[in-house]
């Protein structure tokens, strides 16, 4: 059922520093609650990630709200997404480098995770030197990667035709690419 | 502020490939790092492996989330189903065998848990309503919907029969199914979808996953309506977008992705995709793609042809078209040619993008595959046209620097009167006034003539015209409906200054009633203009006109832009004429996109922009090409039985690149056909009946029949000088027909002279540039080849090659011939024959390997080796030449005598006359100009 708390905060002034500070915490505890119980649950995660923004959507907001208030609601979640994915990232790798001082013969074997792990630590990094430079390609960057939405999605939101947002994917794709090497 | 470096990059990209180098060097010609930076940025955007690539989807599974457990349920009770087996896990959920046992009976169910997905009360309630729904399909070919609900969890489920047997792509290669076989299963699959339409469900998801066959052999095709069910409460884009998640991309239909209405048409795409892997052997979409790509295809790409997404996993992996052909029950040749056959074009209507382009409901993709498995012509035929036009433009927009002036009376006698005439009648008949108007016209013409023959069109219209512009005076709109009418039956008529005159009053009249933009002025105008094309010089007024209109079109909301394709069209002639080749394709290719959009049943809106592109094409010199769009062309309007001049106007244009690329017999007979067809509708007298006759002439004379050819060239030469008088274009190009047949009589004192008036009558009329003038002066330079005055022809020859390299003539490969030849005469063989490769190269370009220049340059070039001294060489080409021509010409043609006289001189004398006999068995191909998309319908068959 839709979160009454949730929509009426996005319809307010989002222009209160509190009022998202709260918001955000809202909508990162219902996503790391949801995130949380696809690993206990031991569900295959592969329908979890993308959509789980969206269903945090559905379930905190309802479809009929504003279009300002959606994209709100959803560059806050694709934030939040972020956070948690790094931060559960960092997690495993700091448990990954202490598993590897024990066992530190014991790599012919990677652990698939190993190998993207601390890339998506580096993302984060590099993703916040793009937001410096260019915070329209981060931005597009963090709701369809994070945030699991379609360009067509962003575009609506950003009100930009669908080949802008390609474009600025490609760029982003290019650039973060550039910092990351 | 974006930094210098993204706004590079997001330049770069949106180049072609193969352009971006070139533009990095250009731009960035003092920055070598950035040069650097942006081929590196354009390394990356071609790799599909970083990171964001692999979806954060990837990550969270490599995040160390365990694969899911589904045997822990085994056992346990899903409604009155005991689960006993996991039989199979999907993107959508698990699939159970589970069993139902009561004191009597023992039922065996398939039971799917959706994954992954809670409902809401609500959700739950319009759930068991629906699926009554589907618990009523009953069809052989449908697994039966039994039982569904909602677990503990909230997560759905469904028992459905179970079908015990194998997946259909599986069953298919396993029994090695040929193509006719694969496609009568399908054929099921339709009947039951078809079945289900008309009790107003929709599968939404069919894939081959989704279809099994029962070890009876019975295709039943499983999940029917279930992804309606799960479907959320919620309307918005949103939560349809989350829904299209649940889907598997690759067998999504674009309006899935996009969120927009799913209809029946969404299954006729997903049954177009079946059609497609169970026949190739490769899905249309998605190979080693992201989801977001695959979405992204599905809504943009046009899906690869089977037969070329074969040929594309052979150089991927070799043997891969081997073995799909052995897993098909054929070989690889024959599998190739069934691909590209008819059934493709029945895939790629399957597979339009757009819902309403596709084929309108199941059963509609049901006949055509029916008719194509009998061997029938399919509806879906004319449908990959537009495409393939549009890749004709694409290959040579890039290269069209040839090219030169035109006959532009031929284009006026086919585009412009096929739309004419087609809307003189609709008006006419539309509208009353008009009608009444005329007929007291015709009821009071034999009078006014007072002549004593029977009044002709022309007088009718010429005293329609004189009291229309009197006695309509204070009735404006009635006034310009009328003269646009009548304008273009003038030019209809062959009067076209006539006709720019009276359009050009009617436009007048049609602004003073309602403004330039209105739709009446609009359609003026553009008869307007048409009739301007068919004038020259071409007057500058016509591109502004045209200008004008493609504007005021493109204010219109797509529905109502009705003339936007001929504006466009007449816009990309009007290039054309101007010189501006590349310009004027591009434009055509607008035009051929409006058409397309405005959906596949206005086929003259496409047969008009088929028409005008491939007349550029031929014009400019891509004649392959040209032919490729032609055959379309006369295809299409062979179908529809379209009338028999304008088939007789595509045959006739036709015959000219035919010819060019070699192959006269064809040529010939088609000329023959179409003036056979002029003659008997517009009688003998009339000027297309002339212009048509010239061209056949010219054909004779290129095959040497000399005598048939003077009759019908002096037979042309009086139509011409009759309708338009001697100080005529058309006059002007039937003379110097005439000099070519004197020519190759050996008359050349007469050809000279008859070149030399035809010259002058041209320049006259068109100015010093003209197409025709240029037409008379190379026709001259050939005389003066053959004359010996030698330094004549070179100065022409010379003007001509000059001008080829800057912006092209369409005598280009020729005049580099003679001057070969020329040069072989001043002692420099070696200097000729660099000149006599280059001209093959061109003329096989443009022509393809039995291009006439190109055969005429080999010639040259065969005398240019003997003289450097190379006797093998010489007599190697030879032989060649000597095979080649006898296989376009007939025993008798100078060209043929000339070559055996060449191989005759050259070979030593013991073996002369072997040689020469060797040539009749050299094994040379017979000319071979269907593209290879063109399967001719003899083995169409599967």
């Amino acid at each position: 059922m839709p979160n009454t708390d949730v929509a009426e905060r996005l319809a307010e002034d989002v222009g209160s520093k509190e009022s998202r500070h709260q918001l955000f915490a809202l909508i990162y505890g219902e996503l790391k609650n949801r995130a949380g119980k696809i690993l206990a649950a031991h569900q295959n995660p592969s329908l979890g990630a993308t959509a789980l923004v969206h269903e945090a959507y559905l379930k905190l907001v309802g479809a009929n709200i504003h279009t300002c208030s959606k994209k709100h609601f959803f560059s806050l979640a694709s934030r939040a997404m972020r956070q948690i994915m790094v931060d559960h990232a960092r997690h495993r790798l700091y448990q990954k480098r202490d598993q590897r001082l024990l066992e530190a013969l014991d790599d012919d074997m990677p652990h698939p995770a190993a190998t993207n792990m601390p890339d998506l630590v580096v993302l984060d990094r590099a993703l916040d030197l793009l937001s410096a430079q260019e915070p329209d390609l981060a931005e597009v960057v963090e709701l369809h990667f994070f945030g699991g939405l379609g360009f067509g999605e962003i575009g609506e939101m950003k009100g930009c035709s669908l080949s802008t947002i390609e474009r600025q994917w490609r760029s982003a794709r290019a650039l973060l690419r550039n910092t990351m090497s | 502020m974006p930094s210098k470096f993204r706004v590079l990059l997001e330049q770069v990209l949106e180049l072609e490939a193969p352009a971006r180098e070139g533009w990095i060097r250009e731009r960035c010609q003092s920055d070598a790092v950035m040069a650097d930076l942006l081929r590196e940025g354009v390394r990356i955007d071609a790799r599909r492996d970083t990171l964001l690539d692999c979806g954060l989807d990837s990550l969270v599974s490599n995040l160390g989330l365990v694969p899911p457990d589904e045997s822990a349920r085994l056992g346990t009770l899903i409604g009155p189903y005991r689960l006993t087996e996991v039989v199979g896990r999907g993107g959508m959920g698990i699939v159970y065998r589970a069993e139902r046992t009561g004191s009597d009976f023992s039922q065996v169910v398939a039971l799917k848990v959706v994954r992954d997905e809670r409902i809401s009360n609500q959700a739950q309630m319009r759930f068991v309503r629906e699926r009554s729904v589907l618990a009523r399909l009953q069809h052989e070919n449908i697994a039966h919907l039994i039982d569904g609900g909602v677990d503990e969890l909230k997560q759905p489920w469904f028992a459905m029969e179970f079908v015990e047997g194998e997946p259909l792509l599986q069953w298919c290669d396993r029994r090695s199914l040929d193509v006719a076989e694969r496609l009568r299963l399908i054929l099921d699959i339709c009947a039951a979808i078809d079945y289900a339409h008309g009790r107003l469900v929709v599968h939404r998801d069919i894939k081959p996953s989704n279809v099994m066959v029962s070890r009876a052999g019975v295709v039943k095709i499983l999940d029917f309506g279930i992804a309606k069910l799960l479907e959320h409460e919620a309307e918005t884009r949103l939560a349809t977008d989350a829904q299209t998640r649940l889907l598997t991309p690759e067998y999504a239909a674009p309006e899935q992705v996009l969120g927009e209405p799913i209809t029946t048409a969404t299954d006729v795409h997903a049954l177009g995709l079946l059609i497609h892997e169970a026949l190739c052997g490769f899905r249309a979409f998605g190979r080693e793609a992201s989801p977001f790509e695959i979405q992204r295809d599905v809504v943009e790409r046009e899906p690869e042809a089977m037969a070329l997404r074969l040929k594309r996993a052979e150089t991927v992996e070799a043997d891969s078209i081997r073995r799909a052909a052995a897993l098909r029950g054929t070989d690889t040749h024959r599998l190739l040619r069934i691909l590209k056959g008819d059934i493709q074009k029945i895939v790629s209507k399957a597979l339009q993008k757009e819902p309403e382009r596709r084929y309108a409901n199941v059963s509609a993709l049901t006949s055509d595959v029916q008719r194509y498995l009998k061997g029938q012509t399919v509806v879906a035929a004319g449908f990959g046209r537009l495409y393939r036009a549009r890749r004709f433009i694409a290959r040579n927009a890039l290269q069209l620097a040839l090219g030169g002036g035109a006959a532009l009376a031929l284009l006026c006698g086919t585009v412009a009167v096929a739309w004419q005439n087609q809307r003189i009648r609709q008006e006419i008949s539309t509208a009353a006034a008009a009608r009444d108007f005329l007929v007291d016209v015709f009821n009071s013409a034999s009078p006014y003539q007072g002549s004593g023959r029977p009044p002709t069109a022309v007088d009718l219209v010429d005293v329609a015209v004189q009291r229309a512009q009197i006695e309509l005076h204070d009735q404006p709109k009635l006034q310009a409906f009328l003269l646009n009418a009548l304008g273009t039956s003038y030019a209809t008529l062959g009067h076209r200054h006539d006709a720019v005159r009276i359009l050009r009053e009617a436009h007048a009249a049609a602004v003073s009633v309602g403004g330039r933009d209105s739709a009446q002025a609009q359609e003026i105008a553009l008869s307007l203009v048409q009739a301007m094309l068919g004038e020259q010089p071409l007057e500058p007024a016509a591109a502004e006109l045209a200008d004008g209109l493609v504007a005021a079109q493109r204010l219109l909301p797509a529905r109502e832009r009705k003339l936007i394709v001929r504006a466009l069209v007449v816009r990309a002639l009007i290039r054309f004429v101007q010189g501006e080749h590349a310009a004027s394709l591009a434009t055509m290719g607008g035009a051929l996109d409006e058409a397309d959009a405005r959906g596949p049943d206005d086929d003259a809106e496409h047969e008009s922009s088929l028409e005008a592109l491939a007349f550029v094409l031929s014009e400019t010199r891509r004649d392959l090409s040209a032919i490729g769009v032609y055959r379309d062309l006369l295809d299409s309007r062979g179908r529809r039985q379209g009338s028999s001049v304008l088939i007789a106007s595509v045959q006739s244009a036709l015959a000219l690149p035919l010819m060019r690329a070699g192959h006269a017999s064809e040529a010939e007979a088609l000329l023959v056909a179409a003036r056979d067809v002029y003659r008997t509708t517009l009688g003998e007298r009339a000027a297309d009946y002339g212009e048509i006759g010239i061209r056949y002439g010219r054909v004779l004379v290129e095959t040497h029949r000399l005598a048939e050819a003077r009759a019908v060239i002096a037979d042309s030469l009086s139509i011409a000088s009759t309708l338009r008088g001697e100080h005529s274009l058309p006059f002007a190009s039937a003379l110097c027909a005439m000099a070519q047949l004197e020519r190759a009589s050996g008359n050349f004192k007469t050809a000279e002279a008859l070149a030399k008036q035809a010259m002058m009558i041209a320049q006259d009329v068109e100015g010093n540039d003209g197409a025709y003038t240029s037409a008379a002066e190379h026709t001259l330079g050939a005389i003066y080849f053959q004359e010996g005055a030698l330094n004549d022809a070179k100065r022409i020859f010379a003007g001509e090659a000059a001008l080829g390299d800057r912006e092209g003539s369409v005598f280009r490969v020729q005049a580099m011939d003679y001057l070969g030849r020329l040069q072989r005469l001043a002692n420099d063989p070696l200097g000729a024959a660099k000149l006599h490769r280059r001209a093959i190269g061109i003329g096989v370009a443009q022509a393809g390997d039995w291009s006439l220049d190109g055969l005429r340059a080999r010639m040259g070039l065969a005398e240019d080796e003997r003289d450097v001294g190379h006797a093998d060489e010489a007599r190697a080409i030879g032989v060649e030449n000597l095979a080649r021509l006898r296989v376009v010409f007939a025993e008798g043609h100078p060209w043929v005598i000339e070559a055996r006289l060449f191989l005759a001189q050259i070979a030593p004398v013991a073996n002369a006359s072997v040689r020469v006999e060797d040539a009749a068995d050299c094994p040379i191909p017979c000319p071979e100009f269907r593209s290879d998309e063109a399967v001719p319908a003899t083995q169409r068959t599967p």
